[in-house]
Order: structure tokens, then sequence, then C-alpha cells
């Protein structure tokens, strides 16, 4: 059966049809696929509202019809991104360059690797819808810049990552709608400028600044005295000598703050005159080492939630104690040891160690019955410690590469016994017969991920296809032979991820990722 | 308690609680508005809905008959699929045919909260496969001919999830 736009709607072609269905639906025997559901658009466009937005370009590929609904919907081509990428052929964008087959409805838009020199003819009319614009690895003054914002009235986000700018302009115009403004590593062409001097007057409702990375100049506090009434997350990193200055913000009310500099005993002072200013942090990230500062932190911020700590020293974890509200916590190190006590965080949902050497660390996970996620990247553990209390709340856990007695990860898995999202790289000793273990241990599995796991071998496969009853999909690496997973992929309709064969183009995107 | 009768397109009358047969909009509609009197004991016709389809979409009804309206979402994000209660997801593990007999049905009586958790149950099978194996679970053919595939291809390339 086609699937043309046309031929869907309800009234002309589902009425007449209708016994067909109906009848077939009372015999059984007829257990193959359903004949292509004729569904009108607008059924269509509920249920792809339902799929995450990286899966709705391989929609539009299925057939003309999907294709039709999803290019057709205002709602769904929001959540879009579309490209305009010249990183193979290092193009110019000149007054000759048009983009070829932009789909109608477009709100999101990437230009990747252009030197932008002119888009006058095409961009006016087309910016027009855009809310989102993001330039990546574009070289471009900031004259050609402006002139494209000047066409964006309805931007809500503004992304500069890579690009390289020179010149300088004066913006005459205001983009009153947009919230968040993400500069990364953007550089200047001479470096003595900043490109950044008059930003605010362009964006005056900015409630998002994240500025990180750049090399430029740093005199960004005058921007951000004016912009004091309207941000409320703010994120700047590889600016050093701020806290002065933003501890002296008297209007500035940040509920997300977020810093590299190494708060140190030394900078306890201006620290705690910051954490008086923003009483309504509910999320920071910060490094530091030294528990006062964090002791004070806590204490002055009663409603932080999420926190992102970097440390540089070996510590013990007293500070939490002072932050019982927790939800999210995030600690990274350079294997340096931290010890939890018996330090409880009961609010605790979701859980991040890397880098890091503990010994205490399950006593304390014992102690968070309300635990959700956990990741543990690259971390040692404590010889043989071992959990003895149920995880009941526990869906998802990252293992990535521990350094511990087999006994101590195992028991963790053991008391995880509802967990949904499993993924272990690199754990040693991880061998067939205690993966079958496992296996039997985690009815809910739904995902599991195995990589560089050089200890499994196809015997795991078959233990995967008996017990993981509810697994829908696996991601595997070089365990297990293509034969093996073809099988787990037909036994039960378990979607399998393979490693990705490596091309030219994802090594281009590598460099991308500093 | 009053009660209604129905009529489906195979000729069958089912005689239905009236508060049941208002999670249906369309009978709500036909009743409120319309003004037809149910008392008359004349029966509603429901011309595009099947008996054994309505019999499977009344036991559905009956069961939520007193869930409160849920909050409005926002459009335009994302949604979550994996919040379909087990009563329904017992319920709708049906051939695919009669799944979406039932969506075309609830469809047909603007029955919202049936057609969304019909919506995130097909949304689930399409959620992480392949194309191809999309294709296959629906039936579809790929209607594309050779080459418009790469140019729809090339138009939405790279595509992403937003970091946000």
């Amino acid at each position: 059966m086609s699937c043309s736009g046309a031929g869907n709607r309800p009234k002309k072609t589902v009425a007449p049809n209708r016994q067909q269905p109906y009848r077939a639906a009372k015999r059984p025997r007829f257990s193959g696929p359903a004949a292509e559901p004729q569904f009108p658009p607008e059924i269509w466009e509920h249920i792809f509202r339902f799929i995450p937005a990286w899966q709705l370009p391989q929609l539009r590929l299925i057939c003309h019809h999907w294709n039709a609904v999803i290019s057709g919907s205002p709602s769904l081509m929001d959540r879009c991104d579309v490209r305009i990428d010249a990183s193979r052929l290092n193009r110019q964008m000149d007054q000759h360059y048009v983009p070829a087959n932009l789909p109608p409805l477009v709100t999101q838009l990437v230009v990747r690797k252009f030197t932008i020199v002119s888009c006058d003819h095409w961009w006016p009319e087309f910016a027009q819808r855009l809310k989102e614009l993001q330039l990546m690895y574009c070289t471009m003054t900031v004259d050609v810049l402006y002139g494209m914002l000047r066409w964006t009235p309805n931007l809500r986000r503004l992304v500069l990552y890579g690009t390289k700018l020179s010149g300088t302009a004066e913006p005459d115009f205001q983009l009153d709608r947009l919230t968040l403004l993400v500069v990364c590593c953007v550089g200047y062409e001479d470096n003595s400028r900043n490109i950044l001097d008059g930003f605010e007057r362009v964006f005056p409702r900015l409630e998002d600044l994240r500025l990180k990375n750049n090399s430029m100049p740093t005199n960004i506090l005058q921007s951000i005295r004016t912009l004091q009434n309207s941000l409320q997350y703010l994120t700047l990193l590889s600016y050093p000598n701020v806290l002065d200055e933003l501890s002296e913000l008297q209007q500035l009310r940040l509920k997300m703050l977020g810093l590299d500099v190494d708060v140190q005993r030394d900078d306890l002072a201006p620290w705690t005159k910051l954490c008086r200013m923003q009483p309504l942090l509910e999320n920071l990230t910060m490094s530091s080492s030294c528990i006062h500062v964090l002791r004070e932190t806590g204490r002055l911020l009663p409603r932080l939630k999420t926190f992102t700590l970097t440390v540089r020293n070996q510590m013990v974890a007293s500070f939490l104690e002072t932050m019982p509200r927790l939800e999210y916590l995030e600690i990274s190190g350079c294997y340096d040891l931290i010890s939890f006590r018996n330090y409880t965080t009961p609010n605790l949902e979701r859980f991040v160690l890397e880098t890091i050497e503990t010994e205490d660390l399950f006593q304390y996970l014992q102690r968070s019955p309300r635990l959700r996620q956990m990741r543990l990247n690259n971390c040692k553990l404590g010889y043989c410690e071992a959990v003895t209390a149920n995880l009941p709340n526990l869906t998802l856990l990252i293992l990535d590469d521990l350094n511990c007695h087999p006994n101590s990860w195992f028991s963790l898995l053991a008391h995880s016994f509802n967990l949904e999202e499993l993924t272990l790289v690199y754990l040693r000793y991880l061998d067939n017969a205690t993966m079958r273990k496992i296996c039997k241990m985690l009815k809910h599995l739904k995902k599991l991920s195995l990589l560089r796991m050089r200890y499994l071998t196809d015997y795991s496969a078959n233990h995967i296809i008996q017990h993981c009853r509810a697994l829908e999909e696996l991601e595997a690496d070089y365990p297990f032979t293509e034969a093996a997973l073809v099988r787990i992929e037909s036994a039960r309709n378990i979607h399998v991820k393979r490693p990705r064969a490596r091309s030219d183009d994802e090594d281009d995107e590598e460099d991308d990722d500093d | 308690m009053s009660t209604i009768k129905l009529e489906t397109s195979d000729g069958v009358k089912f005689t239905v609680k009236t508060q049941v047969a208002k999670c249906s909009g369309t009978i709500r509609t036909m009743l409120e508005d319309i003004g037809i009197n149910p008392q008359d004991g004349e029966a509603i016709p429901l011309s595009n809905v099947h008996s054994t389809i309505l019999q499977k979409i009344l036991v559905w009804a009956e069961h939520h008959v007193d869930d409160p309206e849920p909050p409005r979402e926002d459009a335009d994000a994302a949604k979550r699929t994996d919040d379909i209660c087990s009563w329904d997801e017992d319920f709708l593990k049906v051939d695919q045919r009669t799944l979406f007999d039932v969506m075309l049905a609830a469809n047909y009586l603007d029955m919202k909260q049936l057609i969304a958790v019909c919506c995130k149950t097909v949304a689930n099978m399409i959620k992480g496969k392949t194309a191809d194996q999309i294709r296959r679970t629906f039936n579809i053919e790929n209607d594309f001919p050779p080459g418009e595939e790469d140019k729809i291809r090339l138009r939405n390339q790279f595509c992403e999830e937003r970091s946000r």
C-alpha cells in the first residue's frame, strides 16, 4: 500500500475501507505485521511528538507521508536542528551562496565551518523564524555577525563556538527575546579587544550566560553588571579574578553559578561575601579543596540542590553535613582521596564520582535511599568494601574502569536489583560466569552496554538471551562475534548497537571536541 | 444511574452508563450540544466503529471513568513515553491491527487520554529503531525514488539532539 499524504484523509479512504481491517481483527491467524496503519496526519503528528529530537530526521526518510507530516508541523520542526555544513568544502558564504533545499519552518540552524562574508539576499527572510542559531568554527567579522543578528527578532538562543572574529561594529538594534548566550572557545584576531564590548545592549533580557575558554580580554564584569536584573544562570570558565567583582553586584540573584576558579583558604572572605549575595543559588559548580570554604558554601546556600565540585587535594567530605538538600552531587579530582565517613545526603538522587580514590563510598551510598542514577568513572575503591543493603531506587548505573576487588562491584550490582540501564566499561575480572549471574539478578534491565570487556565471549550472549527478558537495547564492542549479535537481535527483537565504523567525517568531528 | 444506547457500524447495540459514554468527546457533544435525547431509547449511531473495537474501548472507559483531567503540557517539548500505567500497558497488549483500530476509533470518538496512551505505545515501537526496522514494523514501503532519499538526507543533514 502506498503512503501518499492525500490518501490518508480519514473521510475519503478510511470510511470505505473500514470493514476490511475489522474483519481481519477477528481472525487471529494473521499474526504477521498488520497492513500499514491508515492514520490521518494528526495522529502521526501526535505519535511523533513522543519521539526524541535526534530521531525525527530519520523518520523523514521512512516514506513520503511521514516526511510530509514532520516537515509540515511547526512544533516538530521546532525540535529539529538543521545544519549547513562546509567542513569538507571549506566554502565561503558570499553573495553567490544560497543554501540548497532548506526545509520550510526551520527554527534551529547550525552553520558550521564557513567563512561568512555576506548572506544578505537569502538571510533576511529566512532568519525571521529562527529561534536558535549556532555558529560553529565560522570565521567572520563582527560587522557581518551583527548584520546577521539584525534579522533574527525571534532568536532565543545564540551559540558561538570556536568562531574566529575580527573587526569592530557598533550594534544599533536589540534582540529582546534572546535568553541564552553561549560563547565558547571564541578567538579574536589580535586578542587585544573584547568583542563582547556592548553585547549587553543587544541582548537586554539575557537570563543564561555561558562564557567558556575564550581567548579574549576579560573585562566582562561591566556587561554582567548591566544584565544583573535579568541574569539567572551564569557560567564563567577561564575567567580568573572574578570573585571580588562578582560579590560586589548588589542586584544579581542567580539560581545557577558555574566557576572554575580554585577557591582557596585565602579567598574565604570574597567567597563568603559572594555566597551571602546569592542565597537563591540551587545549582553550583566550583573548584575547591578547602573544607572551610566548602562548609561555608553549604551554610550560606540553603537551597543548594545540585553541586558539582572539582577537588585538587585529599579531604574529608564534611561539607555534606551542611548541604542536606542535595539531589545531585558530582565530585571529580585527580585520584585524590576523599573520605565520606558517616555523612549522609538523604535526598541524593544522582551521584557522579570521577577520578577519585575512596574507601567508604558504599557505606555512604547505603545511606542515600533515594539514589536513582550513578556514574563511577576511573575510581579506586576500598579493597574489600561491599554493599550490604539494597538500593531499590537505583535504575541507572555506569561503572567505567573501576579499580577495586571484583567482590565490591559485584555486591553493588547484586543489591541494585531494579536497574533498568547498565553500562559496564573495562571492568576487570568480569567473565562469562559472572555475567550469567548478573543477567539472572537484573530482571528489569532494559538497556545494557558492554564495552572493552576482554574476558567475555559469545557464551555471555547466550546468558543475555536466556535471562534478560526485559532487554530492549544492547550496545557491545569486541567481546561478541557478529553471529552472536545477530542471534541476540533476532531472539527477542532487541535493538543491537554495534561499534561505529570510523569515517573521515568522525575524525573531523573529533578534532572539534576540545 | 442513567444509561444510553450506542449502535456500532455492524449494527450491534450496546447499553452503556452515560458517565462512561461521556469519556468520548464526540458522544458528549452529541448529548449536550446537539440535544440527542437518550431517554427516547434511540441508539446513538457510531458509523465508524466496529463492535469488537467498541467493546474494547468501553472496557478502557469503564476503568478510567473517574480519572482527573490531565494537566496541559507544553506542545513543543519531547514527551515521556515511559509513564504508561501498567493497566493500560496490559490493555494495549493486542495485535497491531487491533491497536491501530482502537486508535482510529479513539480519534473518531475524541478520547484524548486513550489517544495519548496509544500514541505513546506506537512511539515506543519507533524509538531507537533503524529505518528498516521501522518500515518492517509498520509494513511501510519505501516510496522514495532512488536519489530523492539522499536529497532529504542532505537537507536535514547532521540533525542532532539539542544540548538543552
